[in-house]
Formats: structure tokens, C-alpha cells, sequence
């Protein structure tokens, strides 16, 4: 009976750690029967493929970014998951902020993004980097791995992606 | 000395404002239980009735005890009921299979579910390309976040240079 008892207590402590959910997985249990959302997983053993691209295939600061990334997790509501500003309410009250920290709130006419950040060291670098998007889609990006926000600032700059420099644009005027 | 009806109301009188002795008040209970004393004081009377009426009772104790022990279970040793250690182990122990097992069982199945329906990405070149989008995606937003809050910044300044002039 002890044996049983002490096993069982093992089990319990093991499987509610590893249960240990992250935000996008607490969102994600939520619409788990919907197929309105998409959701993206990539692996470290993926960043270690793509830290060994040649030159040619990714730029050095790209490379530097991406070598220190360990995981990127990516949830978005499509239109017909309904409002993406209540999903983002929802997702807000689902953050532990005992864990999260705030790092920046940015709001537009028709959008609210949430930086929100997990820091385990008092390095310059930051253990997670989530983004809450919401507006009329709700969007859910999470980076692990060792991040330094300047570093990801001066990228985007760098990074062409179609669209990026027109939402710019509309910034300006 | 045989006490009259006369005597004994003034007896009776100092009886009431309790300043009799002893040996007074039995005179007064000797007169009191008599004929007379019955007719000329029929209420003084029958309280001294009652007073000699219970005096002459008794308790038999062993009568008593008797009672008592019929009442609390005969008088025997009182029952002591052991406090069963090994059975509240047990309970305690089914309670935590039944429980641990529900939640081993309702974490293992959300991990399945969540796990099934995440899309993993196996192209490295697709990974890089939703990396440095979704990277881009965040330096946008951060470079925006700083704009506003540069925009903002100046704006007080601004007005802090206003209120300097006046």
C-alpha cells in the first residue's frame, strides 16, 4: 500500500509539472473543438537546422537571432472565430502575471497588442517574449529561448515582409 | 410551658421579621402542629406541616447509585473505542488513487489534445520564414510602441515649454 501511495504520489508531482501549461496551451485548451484558430509550433531541433543554413539562405543578424531561439509558438483566430478583441480579454485574464511581466502596451484605432515578458535572469536577455494581438483577428506569438529586444527592434527594420512597411507608412500619416 | 393562641402570634411575628431563636421557633412548630394551632393559623400551620413533613425524608444512596448506574449503562467499565489508525490510512489511500488517478488521467488527455492539434513545422526554410515573419510581426509592433510613446514624450515637453513662456 506505502508503495503504491509513494508511486502515485510521484506520478501526481510529475504529470502536474510537465502539465505545466503555457499561455497559448491555456488559450488553445479553450478552442480546442474550434477550428477557427491555426496554431504553429517550431521545435528547438528546427532552430538548430535553421542556425546551420548557409549565408546565403539567412543574413548574419537574422542568424544571430534566430541561434539563440529555442522555441516559437504562433495562435491566430481566423474572422469567423468572432471578435478578436474579446479573444484577446480572454487570453489577457487567462495570463498568469505572477509569471508575465508587461512590457509594452500599444494601442491603435483598431488594435491592442500586449508585450508581455518572462525573465528568469538579470541578464540583458529575456527568457519569453509574448505578443497579444488583438483586433479584428486575435493573434498569440510566443518566443523562447534567450531574447534581446534590441536586437529583434533592429531586425524588423532589416526583415523584408510584404505589408510590414505599409502598416508603417500608415503610422506616419 | 403550653404556649397560647396570644403568645404564639407574637411568636409568629417575630418568626416573620426572623428575630426568633431556635428554641423559640421550635415552641412555635410544637404549637403550630397542635389542634389549636392548626385553627388559629391554618396557613403559618401548614407551611410548618411541610417543613416537619420533609425533614423526616431521606436518600438511600445506594438506591441513588443504583439509579445512576442503571441510567449510564450499568455501572460497568466505560467502553473506550480505539482510535483506528490503519483504517483511516486505508481511506485516506483509496481517496488518493481515486483522485490521483482522475487528474493523472485529465492532464495526460488535455496534453494529448493539445499536442494533436498544434501543427508542427518540419521545413526548416517554411520555420525560417514564419520566424522572421512573426519577428518582423514583433519589431513592427515595438518600433510603433516606441513612436507613440516618443510622440507622446515630446507632446509633454512641449507643453511644459508653454507653461515656461507664460
Amino acid at each position: 500500500m506505502k508503495n503504491i501511495i509513494c508511486f502515485l504520489t510521484i506520478m501526481v508531482f510529475t504529470v502536474s509539472s510537465y502539465a505545466q501549461q503555457d499561455a497559448i496551451d491555456k488559450f488553445f485548451q479553450s478552442y480546442k473543438e474550434s477550428d477557427n484558430f491555426t496554431s504553429v509550433f517550431i521545435s528547438p531541433k528546427m532552430f538548430r537546422l535553421i542556425g546551420n543554413m548557409g549565408d546565403d539562405e539567412i543574413d548574419a543578424d537574422t542568424k544571430d537571432v534566430i541561434s539563440n531561439l529555442t522555441g516559437l509558438k504562433i495562435l491566430s483566430s481566423n474572422e469567423e472565430a468572432g471578435d478578436g478583441m474579446a479573444l484577446y480579454n480572454e487570453a489577457k485574464k487567462m495570463i498568469d502575471t505572477r509569471e508575465y511581466e508587461i512590457l509594452m502596451e500599444v494601442r491603435d484605432d483598431d488594435s491592442l497588442v500586449d508585450f508581455l515578458v518572462k525573465d528568469s535572469n538579470n541578464e540583458n536577455t529575456i527568457d519569453e517574449l509574448l505578443l497579444m494581438i488583438g483586433g479584428k483577428e486575435f493573434t498569440l506569438i510566443s518566443f523562447v529561448g534567450k531574447i534581446h529586444l534590441n536586437k529583434i527592434g533592429k531586425l524588423a527594420e532589416s526583415i523584408e515582409i510584404d505589408g510590414i512597411e505599409h502598416l508603417d507608412k500608415l503610422d506616419d500619416n | 410551658m403550653k404556649m397560647d393562641s396570644i403568645q404564639a402570634k407574637l411568636l409568629l411575628d417575630r418568626y416573620w421579621e426572623g428575630e426568633t431563636s431556635i428554641e423559640e421557633e421550635n415552641q412555635l412548630k410544637e404549637f403550630l402542629l397542635t389542634e389549636e394551632g392548626r385553627k388559629s393559623f391554618p396557613e403559618a400551620s401548614a407551611l410548618f406541616v411541610f417543613y416537619s413533613a420533609e425533614s423526616t425524608l431521606s436518600i438511600d444512596e445506594s438506591k441513588l447509585t443504583e439509579k445512576i448506574d442503571d441510567k449510564s449503562g450499568g455501572g460497568s467499565d466505560p467502553k473506550v473505542i480505539p482510535f483506528n489508525f490503519s483504517m483511516f490510512r486505508k481511506i485516506a489511500a483509496v481517496f488518493l488513487i481515486v483522485f490521483g488517478g482522475y487528474f493523472v488521467w485529465q492532464n495526460v488527455m488535455s496534453l494529448q489534445v493539445s499536442t494533436d492539434r498544434i501543427v508542427e513545422v518540419e521545413d526548416p526554410k517554411e520555420a525560417l520564414r514564419i520566424t522572421k515573419e512573426a519577428l518582423a510581426l514583433a519589431g513592427f509592433k515595438m518600433k510603433q510602441g516606441d513612436a507613440h510613446l516618443k510622440k507622446s514624450l515630446s507632446k509633454l515637453s512641449f507643453t511644459r515649454i508653454i507653461k515656461h513662456d507664460n
